[in-house]
């Protein structure tokens, strides 16, 4: 046995003894329930879910044509864009609007009128040069491999281009008439602005995105009951953008983004080919959502709890954060819409239950106007985090908040590592940069861009602070290469790239993440035997603040948020079908559940929801909200099928 | 320092009054660094410091020998340990950190001195905004730093 084959499955084997203990200790299971591990019910013995960073469906897919048979509700389609990315007949369905917030936080105000250019997209804080001493983009390609270990090989190069030339926080003059594109939508990419280049990143915040995507029971129709227009994104970036950490607003505002949000990528043009190809090989999902409105951290957590978390003691109890972390998105006073308290160091969270605290009353009057009403499902004296907070624990267990005040304390909540060792299911988050991480829990070094607030389990005391688990559940993502050829492949594995290759705006490009996702479809390819019982599942972690013209399903006072790609690989759901359903997230969680027969994580979790109910004529919109898909109609299973496509490959 | 400079003048002008014109004006020279030297803090000895990184507050000791205005020594933290090296001009300082590994990279901290305290700002040799542009952090880095002398480190 090669000593990688050694240490997986040395891997694998304290897997298995880390479920085993988390059975006889944490979950208080009878003995005997050890033994008892759960078989899948599909031919999928293995899932992986890889999880980018920032873009919506129709940024990516905005242009994509799926095959003769197939639909695909995106800006093509809708007559939004043309196939060349110009204005469509109907580009106005894109249109966006200016608006006034000067009172109390509203997540529709009033005052709209539609802009007749929208402000000029800005540069933010994207890279103006490549450096080696602050990269990417990099200077040295052998530096570059030495600090990205995770590109197919061919994608290596673009770790050195893409940087923009400009400074940051300036009208982006690569594109073309940057200063009237119209008031809608507009392709990103063109013969200055290259698929291969960095560009700002918009506001993803969790009160930002509730006004982005400007939500009424006003403008509900019976094939848009949510009412939401997605019509606010540049408003919002240029009103408050990225929040104030409680400073007043500046003499001069410039939140550096712009009309950023409208920016699309199109693939029929070229861009995105590596997703392109998966879209037209596999299955896509046309109606799959972020599934809390905001960023990161929140939706990471919403993965892995298929919940939100509240701030606590640290030892389960609930408790009231200090002062200055309570979000209050109310605009301060004389201004538009500048939030009170918002920011990353600023407030980050929300007692949704009490209508008093600030920002609540406009989600949850509006969560309680729908028809049927939706339960905000806000447990009491529950402060739930709803942005980027560090987790509770460093990667040796140490406490987080030794290193800074902005974390929400360790949770004792249960998340789907709990639901997997209670059934004796193997289970691994890969996290890209963990090693260096480990030893570098400040990220001090320019080269550590691991995702702390990435990993759902990082927030989990079970976890955290038992080294075995810790070992068994939480590894780099150089193991999961080694599991990929040597066959020992958990059963469950969440994989994150760092942020070099993450997809993430300004910090990373959309062809590393292809690249890091290649890399892994590739490898499992390489190996019939895993791949034959294998399906990949590529998603995001939320839109990114980009424009997107999809519906949206109030599920809770957290989501969800706009439409975000999901790509389906396995032997299982070939043929480039466009799966209709409405999912999120926590779809993944449930196609888990039902494919291992775990039960919901908790009571109150989200994986809880039915799975949709729709009309022939809208696939897209539950009449039995609020449910999520469990994801099974996107494969095929039956054995014929199955025995084609895997001999097809 | 100064009357020592001052004896050695004395001498030169009652015995080598020749040499007069070429010396003077290169004593006054030495004489004004020297004295630049004696102004600024004396930084030689054990430093605690810490720096406000991407994810959190980092920590490590710094070990300094000064030399006129030239800095020297080692840093030791999680970090690894690395060279050190700087100047100080009255109480303005300078620390480079040279980090040596596979992926190099020196943090250059710039501040002032007040007494058994220093501070000010960093960032990360070569780059025009280190941390914040990186994706999602929880909270961004103001790129502050600070360093307190160790009891009884003076040297």
């Amino acid at each position: 046995m090669s000593l990688p084959s050694f240490l997986a499955q040395s891997r694998q084997h304290a897997a298995v003894a880390a479920s085993l203990f988390a059975i006889i200790t944490n979950l208080g299971a009878p003995l005997s329930a050890a033994a008892a591990q759960s078989t899948p019910v599909t031919p999928i013995k293995h899932v992986i879910v890889i999880i980018g960073e920032n873009r919506t469906f129709d940024h990516v897919y905005g242009t994509f044509k799926p095959k003769r048979g197939q639909t695909v509700a995106n800006l093509l389609s809708k007559g939004i864009v043309n196939a060349d990315g110009t204005p469509g007949i109907n580009y106005e369905l894109s249109a966006q609007y200016n608006a006034v917030d000067s009172g109390a936080f509203e997540i529709s105000p009033g005052s709209k009128f539609a802009y007749f250019n929208i402000p000029a997209p800005e540069t933010a804080s994207a890279p103006t040069s490549a450096s080696d001493s602050d990269p990417a983009p990099f200077v040295t390609l052998s530096l570059a491999e030495l600090a990205e270990p995770g590109l197919y090989p061919s994608y290596n190069k673009y770790l050195l281009t893409g940087a923009t030339g400009l400074p940051h926080n300036v009208p982006d003059t690569r594109t073309p008439n940057v200063l009237t594109l119209g008031s809608g939508a507009f392709q990103l990419t063109s013969a200055t602005l290259p698929y291969d280049a960095y560009a700002a990143s918009p506001v993803h915040r969790f009160y930002q995105m509730w006004q982005q995507t400007d939500c009424s029971i006003a403008t509900a129709t019976s094939t848009n009951p949510s009412g939401c227009l997605n019509d606010l994104f540049p408003w919002v970036e240029t009103t408050i953008g990225a929040g104030s950490n409680g400073n007043k607003p500046p003499a001069v505002l410039n939140t550096g983004e712009g009309s950023a949000s409208m920016a699309f990528f199109n693939v029929t043009a070229g861009d995105a080919p590596y997703f392109k190809q998966l879209a037209e090989q596999y299955t896509i999902s046309d109606n799959f959502h972020q599934s809390v409105e905001g960023g990161t951290g929140a939706n990471h957590i919403m993965f892995g709890y298929a919940d939100a978390i509240p701030y606590s003691n640290g030892k389960g109890k609930l408790a009231t954060p200090p002062a200055n972390e309570i979000e209050n998105p109310n605009p301060q006073s004389g201004t538009n819409n500048y939030y009170d308290q918002d920011g990353y160091s600023g407030g980050s969270y929300t007692n949704c239950d009490d209508l008093r605290q600030p920002g609540v009353p406009a989600v949850v009057n509006y969560l309680q106007s729908l028809n049927p009403p939706i339960e905000p499902r806000c447990a009491a004296n529950a402060y739930y985090l709803l942005n980027n907070y560090n987790p509770g624990f460093v990667g040796d267990g140490t406490l987080d908040s030794l290193y800074t005040a902005f974390t929400i304390p360790p949770t004792a909540q249960k998340h789907i590592g709990d639901s997997l060792s209670a059934a004796g299911v193997s289970y691994t988050y890969f996290g890209e940069g963990w090693d260096l991480y480990t030893s570098d829990p400040t990220g001090a070094n320019p080269y550590d861009r691991y995702c702390n607030i990435c990993n759902p389990f990082q927030y989990a005391t079970d976890i955290m602070t038992n080294p075995a688990e810790r070992e068994a559940h939480i590894q780099d993502t150089t193991s999961l290469y080694e599991d990929l050829v040597d066959g020992n492949l958990p059963a469950v594995s969440i994989v994150k790239p760092s942020g070099f290759t993450d997809g993430h705006p300004s910090s990373s490009k959309l062809d590393l993440f292809e690249g890091f996702v290649k890399k892994i479809v590739t490898q499992l390819q390489a190996n019939p035997t895993l791949w034959a019982s294998t399906a990949v599942f590529v998603t995001f972690d939320e839109g990114g603040g980009y424009y997107d013209s999809g519906y949206i399903q109030p599920l809770d006072f957290f989501g969800d948020g706009t439409r975000i790609p999901l790509v389906v690989i396995s032997p299982y759901s070939t043929g480039g079908i466009v799966n209709h359903s409405y999912g999120d997230h926590v779809s993944i969680i449930k196609f888990i559940n039902r494919n291992w027969g775990l039960p919901p994580i908790t009571k109150r979790s989200r994986d809880n929801f039915p799975n949709p109910k729709a009309t022939v004529d809208n696939p897209y919109v539950p009449t039995n909200s609020p449910a999520i898909d469990d994801l099974f109609d996107l494969f095929t299973f039956s054995t014929a099928a199955s025995a084609r496509q895997v001999k097809a490959f | 320092m100064a009357g020592f400079m001052l004896f050695c003048l004395e001498g030169l002008i009652m015995k080598k009054s020749r040499l007069l014109y070429f010396t003077l004006p290169l004593l006054m020279l030495a004489s004004t660094f020297a004295g630049a030297g004696d102004n600024s803090a004396n930084l030689a000895g054990k430093w605690q410091l810490s720096w406000e990184a991407r994810l959190g507050t980092e920590r490590g000791t710094l070990q300094m020998e000064q030399v006129g205005a030239n800095l020297s020594g080692s840093y030791q933290g999680r970090l690894g340990s690395s060279k050190v090296s700087g100047n100080i001009e009255g109480k303005h300082v300078k620390l480079n950190l040279d980090f040596r590994s596979a992926t190099p990279f020196t943090i250059s901290f710039t501040g002032t001195v007040d007494g058994d305290k220093m501070g000010g700002k960093f960032e990360i040799k070569g780059a025009d905004d280190s941390y914040d542009s990186h994706g999602e952090n929880a909270r961004p880095s103001d790129y502050s730093w600070t360093a307190i002398r160790q009891p009884g480190q003076t040297e």
